[in-house]
């Protein structure tokens, strides 16, 4: 149960790191060596993600009601 | 006067008869207390269930509401706890109530005290709905402010909706579409119905370990969906630690629970739609991105060539300043050299004339003493000695100037003026 709360967690958190080196590439002065390190961790990121984009089913847990559904109080 | 109703009564018939049906059953006269609390015990055996239009509404000290019910023809007293007053209630509103009837002992006032209330019809609902949305607007419950934005990749979803109805299926069937993989946590709550408020509250209050919590059922009557018009169900999406989509009914239908919700969906599918994103949307922003990415090193590539090219066209540039330098140097230089070869040359030419002059005269000088020695050597020709009779004799080559040189069978070889001869040694001698 834990696995897929752990990808999903990641999912949000990796698509902000993705965001945040495309923001970077928008500055003006892109310095290639660090550009070159920084497009390759993006496209790793990327990947991954549209990896996600492919799970299909939705996973449903049922929560214990506490409170009785019949009691008119 | 008085003294004489007073005696009239007690001559009347009637207590003739009272008196005579006491001594005769053996009953005794009650007091007042003792008659109200038979009164009341007979009333709470049949319990009040009336509608009526609501007069007089108070609210003592915020413990007690005092109003009346009304219709044409009658009029009844009611009160009720405030805590149990779950509506906003105001004159000329049709309500219905469910309660105990009771005579209060110290005023001998008729009362039911009242156990429930409701509103009944539209226009009473309408005005509730009214009256309760004043008085949460007030409060600050639905300040834009307020509102909680939700995360764009939520984890988990809390669900709290009844898990037979539409809404539960349209809902999962559009997540499903949208944003498969998803984590939901469903409570399953009774969404009208007297507990439907409690039930719905109590599931908002659990859901914690969620990122979103999606409230939400199908379409219905203003009394169907009455617990989403609810003070207790307004407070509780508001208190609710997550923040709260709130999906009820059709497009047309505002709940308070709408107002109150960080986020409100038109119906249950718009709920999901506004939960989660939609993965073909999430992956053309992939895209984006990584064109956004790949364009931005292209442009750092660029430059960088491009850097180098004017780096090459200074240094061409600059190799080509310097050689055009050097060929002037050189041209100047050659100039120089020439002027310097010249005169080398001159002087060579001024030398060789000079030991040419010598040489000549020189030449003269040895062509008059070469010719000297040549008619001297005229005179020394061999073959002129030959012609005068001498012979050279040579053996093995060489001219024989001594006996002394030669063996006995030793060959010698004699030349003549004319012709020559070979003979052998036989004998020398030392003379």
């Amino acid at each position: 149960m834990s696995a897929p709360k752990k990808s999903q967690s990641s999912f949000a958190k990796q698509f902000q790191e993705l965001e945040e080196i495309a923001a970077w590439f928008e500055g003006d002065a892109v310095d290639l060596e660090e550009g070159l390190t920084k497009f390759e961790r993006g496209m790793t990121l990327a990947h991954g993600l549209r990896e996600r984009l492919q799970e299909a089913e939705v996973t449903i847990e049922r929560m214990q009601q506490t409170l009785p559904q019949d009691n008119d109080d | 006067m008085g003294a004489q109703e007073c005696k009239s009564v007690w001559c009347h018939p009637l207590v003739s008869v009272l008196s005579s049906v006491l001594r005769c059953t053996g009953m005794r006269v009650l007091t007042v207390s003792e008659f109200l609390g038979g009164i009341n015990e007979v009333l709470a055996s049949v319990p009040a269930l009336v509608e009526g239009e609501v007069s007089g509404y108070s609210m003592s000290q915020g413990k007690w509401a005092f109003f009346s019910l009304k219709d044409e023809r009658g009029m009844v007293a009611c009160f009720m706890p405030a805590w149990k007053v779950r509506h906003e209630v105001e004159d000329g509103m049709l309500v219905r109530v469910a309660g105990v009837p009771r005579v209060y002992e110290k005023s001998g006032k008729f009362s039911i005290t009242v156990e429930a209330l409701e509103p009944v019809g539209e226009g009473s609902l309408k005005r509730a709905f009214e009256l309760l949305c004043e008085k949460l607007r007030a409060e600050g419950l639905f300040d834009a402010g307020r509102k909680r934005t939700l995360p764009r990749f939520p984890e988990r979803i809390g669900l709290v909706a009844s898990g037979d109805s539409a809404a539960y299926s349209d809902f999962l069937r559009i997540l499903q579409n949208r944003w498969g993989g998803a984590r939901v946590v469903h409570c399953d709550v009774a969404v009208q119905g007297t507990s439907a408020v409690d039930a719905i509250c109590a599931a908002l209050h659990e859901m914690r370990e969620v990122d979103v919590v999606v409230l939400t059922r199908g379409g219905g009557s203003l009394e169907d969906l009455m617990a989403f018009n609810s003070e207790e169900v307004a407070r509780a999406v508001f208190a609710c630690a997550v923040p709260v989509v709130v999906g009820v009914g059709h497009e047309r239908d505002v709940t308070i629970a709408d107002l109150v919700a960080d986020v409100r969906a038109s119906t249950p599918s718009n709920a999901a739609e506004r939960a989660v994103p939609e993965r073909a949307a999430v992956a053309s922003e992939l895209r984006l991105l990584e064109q956004g990415m790949a364009s931005a090193v292209r442009r750092a590539v660029d430059a960088r060539r491009a850097m180098l090219d004017r780096f090459l066209r200074r240094g061409v540039a600059f190799v080509h300043a310097r050689r055009m330098l050097v060929d002037a140097h050189a041209r100047t230089l050659a100039q120089g050299t020439a002027v310097v070869v010249q005169q080398a040359h001159q002087r060579t030419r001024d030398a060789e004339h000079r030991v040419m002059a010598l040489f000549t005269a020189r030449r003269d000088t040895w062509q008059a003493r070469v010719d000297a020695a040549a008619r001297l050597l005229v005179g020394l020709n061999p073959a002129r000695l030959l012609e005068r009779g001498y012979a050279i004799t040579t053996s093995g080559g060489r001219i024989v100037r001594d006996a002394a040189q030669l063996r006995a069978g030793d060959m010698l070889h004699t030349r003549f003026a004319r012709g020559s001869a070979t003979s052998t040694v036989t004998q020398t001698s030392g003379e």
